[in-house]
């Protein structure tokens, strides 16, 4: 009995380079949101959100970097074809904007991976590890935690306003930014307050004020396989900036097709 | 202002430090789709709602280094969502200098918040866009060159990247501030204060 249970904990549900230590997993998360900005190639963007997408496959997550490529692929379609086919005021938008979506999308792509594969038990013992002092790990855990939450409570706030008739559409959002503000914001900070207190309830049962060395469920350790994947990412994603100050990584993606 | 911060002020910095992200991110990316002269004045327009989420905080939790705590996580937060350098090391120093300079030794009340919550988001237009924009000129004009944008287009943006413009954000950002606090303190005595969730001096 004691035995199963103990299984049935240690039972994880993702494998492969989602089990990679939290630290090493942020370390490549900061690596290429560096990287992304410095890249100006259309291949070289290609092969970074390539490389993205190996790792996240590597990390039980392929559907999701199959998505993303494809998102990447059809962003930088649209841009190219708008580059050849002048709509007056959509080119323009896109020439901006469409480029500053292909450099965001690997690291939305990697940074949710990130947040989704890595239990919180785990993230509060790897930066207790980097030193980091109390009050930034607890509240930079809570911001984590709350992040996907504020999109329910915002559903829950929508839901109340039609309940009572207030009628709330995307356009009159923009119109009337005061009223947004006092309709939405309002009930979102004095969620937040009741939020707050029980969350410290909950922290508290589990020995979130504990300051001593904490440990974890699973073993925690910056070991071989983390410095070995540190390594080869940031070689990596060097070789791609290399490649981006040659011709080879200017090349446009779709010219040839065209 | 005696008492150091207890877990509980830590988990109320995360969940409103939260909400102030949300806040940003969904301006930031509604104003650069509305065009370059929108996107730099982000920082500004940010800090209008942003002015009520840190008012509260201020009144709910009036520690020291509540600033210092805020700049750091969301330093940290755009540090991970590939922000360029400026923008966490503006965040931590304006945090740090709102704490001890501006706040220091006294008790935080209605003035020393407004003030403190101006230079703060002066900082946070710093970040944002003012030191990217007069650093990295070239690159972003190599950049735009590269993507075939139409000759006029740069000429805009570096018109509004050049001359006055920086200071002219600057104001922006302090004003934008200065209007966000003012706006929050009339929130917080409208909604917060009434319901008895929070006191102010």
């Amino acid at each position: 009995m004691e035995e199963q249970i103990k299984q049935n904990l240690m039972r994880q549900a993702y494998n492969g380079t989602a089990c990679l230590d939290p630290r090493c997993k942020l370390f490549l998360l900061i690596a290429v949101g560096i990287i992304s900005f410095l890249l100006t190639g259309g291949l070289s963007g290609f092969l970074l959100i390539l490389s993205v997408g190996v790792v996240l496959a590597f990390g039980s997550a392929g559907r999701s970097a199959f998505k993303g490529i494809l998102g990447f692929i059809m962003v930088s379609l649209l841009n190219t074809l708008l580059r050849y086919v002048r709509v007056p005021f959509l080119s323009i938008l896109m020439g901006v904007f469409g480029v500053t979506v292909l450099k965001m999308i690997p690291i939305f792509l990697l940074a949710s991976w990130v947040l989704r594969t890595t239990p919180m038990d785990d993230l509060i013992v790897a930066l207790q590890r980097l030193k980091l002092p109390q009050s930034v790990i607890v509240p930079l855990i809570v911001v984590f935690r709350y992040i996907p939450t504020l999109k329910i409570e915002y559903r829950t706030i929508r839901g109340t306003m039609e309940i009572r008739g207030i009628c709330d559409t995307r356009w009159r959002r923009l119109l009337h930014p005061i009223k947004t503000v006092e309709y939405i914001l309002i009930p979102l900070l004095m969620r937040c307050l009741k939020v707050t207190d029980e969350l410290t309830a909950s922290g508290a049962t589990r020995g979130i004020e504990n300051t001593g060395k904490r440990y974890a469920l699973h073993l925690v350790h910056f070991g071989t396989a983390e410095w070995l994947c540190s390594l080869a990412g940031i070689s990596v994603l060097l070789l791609l900036l290399c490649l981006d100050q040659t011709g080879i990584g200017q090349l446009s993606l779709w010219r040839v097709m065209l | 202002m005696k008492k150091k911060m207890t877990v509980k002020d830590y988990i109320l910095i995360g969940v409103l430090t939260a909400v102030m992200w949300i806040i940003n991110m969904g301006i930031s990316m509604v104003m650069s789709i509305a065009g370059p002269v929108t996107n730099v004045f982000y920082p500004a327009v940010v800090a209008i709602p942003n002015g009520i989420v840190m008012m509260l905080l201020l009144a709910k939790s009036p520690r020291k280094g509540i600033f210092t705590a805020v700049g750091v996580l969301q330093g940290l937060l755009f540090l991970l969502m590939g922000g360029f350098w400026t923008l966490p090391v503006g965040l931590i120093l304006g945090g740090l200098i709102c704490d001890f300079l501006i706040i220091g030794s006294h008790e935080v009340n209605r003035k020393n918040m407004l003030v403190s919550y101006t230079v703060f988001s002066g900082f946070l237009a710093l970040g944002a866009i003012v030191l990217p924009l007069t650093l990295l000129k070239q690159a972003y004009v190599d950049i735009m060159l590269k993507n075939g944008l139409p000759q006029a287009y740069i000429d805009g943006m570096l018109s509004v990247s050049s001359g006055i413009m920086p200071v002219v954000l600057l104001a922006a950002g302090l004003a934008g501030g200065l209007l966000g606090g003012w706006l929050g303190q009339k929130a917080l005595k409208k909604h917060f204060v009434k319901a008895g969730l929070v006191s102010v001096q």
